[in-house]
């Protein structure tokens, strides 16, 4: 009972997920794209979430800046980290959609270079995490990254409509009712995926950073007693 | 140009199944990748405590 109430979340979220791919593969078939066109409705919510995930990071890195507290720290790291993955799943889906309608798995268009930016650049806020050893020089340094980084949200969101692009324009108003209900339900379903996942990344961020704080308590013991000297009462003992 | 696409995407289901398994596949990963790591940082802590 207990496993059932803690998990409410997850259990939750995998229904939303099953109503909505039983309704994206039972939904009527685009007119033009045919079935092909039920890539969407995970390709789309996948994107949504990488930017929901993002923006959580930017808020994060603000706040910590702001309070100093680590939790923010933690979030703005957790949220990146499910942003990464979902880029990465976003750009696997979108390739297999282009391959049946654009002829090819990729092409140099701007949404996809964009998107692809994207997921360099916060890979490298990743990176800058583990590169930095010291706790509040990794929060400030990664906080100001991932301030800058969210700059590309804007770019990758407009690139459809600021450069010529084959990747066709926002979704919203130019599909039929029960399609954009459709893919309204994947994200919806995709915004409980990531509340769970977020919830685990925020349980596992604050389990390593109490495991850093004990490792680092442990080598300074250790360094003490390294430079601790001998006792007169020891050397006594010992003649 | 209508049916140059219909043609193309004649075997729709085998892409749409392809990539419904990438995002599904990459998230029970992710999920796998994440209890994992969880268990081992549960034992280190148990280990140093």
């Amino acid at each position: 009972m207990t496993t059932l109430r803690s998990r409410w979340l997850e259990i939750l979220a995998i229904g939303v997920i099953g109503v909505s791919v039983l309704r994206s593969m039972t939904v009527e078939a685009d007119v033009v794209q045919g079935d092909v066109q039920r890539i969407m409705y995970v390709h789309v919510p996948s994107a949504w979430l990488a930017f929901l995930a993002f923006g959580v990071t930017v808020f994060g890195s603000v706040a910590w800046l702001r309070t100093r507290d680590r939790r923010w720290d933690r979030l703005a790291a957790s949220s990146a980290e499910i942003g990464v993955v979902f880029t990465g799943l976003a750009i696997a889906a979108g390739m297999i959609w282009a391959r049946p309608v654009w002829g090819q798995f990729w092409t140099w268009e701007p949404r996809l270079v964009t998107t692809a930016l994207l997921f360099f650049i916060y890979l490298g806020y990743l990176a800058l995490r583990r590169a930095v050893i010291d706790p509040e020089q990794r929060a400030r340094r990664s906080a100001i990254m991932g301030i800058v980084a969210f700059i590309q949200i804007p770019i990758v969101y407009e690139s459809v409509n600021w450069w010529r692009s084959l990747h066709q324009t926002s979704s919203r108003s130019s599909i039929d009712t029960p399609l954009r209900i459709t893919l309204l339900l994947g994200v919806v379903a995709f915004t409980f995926v990531y509340a769970v996942l977020l919830r685990r990344r925020l349980e596992l961020a604050r389990l390593e950073e109490e495991l850093e704080t004990r490792r680092f308590e442990s080598s300074q013991d250790v360094a003490g007693a390294a430079i601790t000297p001998p006792s007169l009462a020891s050397v006594e003992q010992h003649d | 140009m209508i049916d140059l696409l219909v043609a193309q995407v004649s075997n729709a289901w085998w892409y749409v199944a392809a990539a419904y398994i990438i995002i599904f596949g990459g998230v029970a990963f992710f999920v796998g990748s994440l209890s994992v790591r969880l268990r081992r940082a549960r034992r280190e802590l148990d280990q140093l405590s």
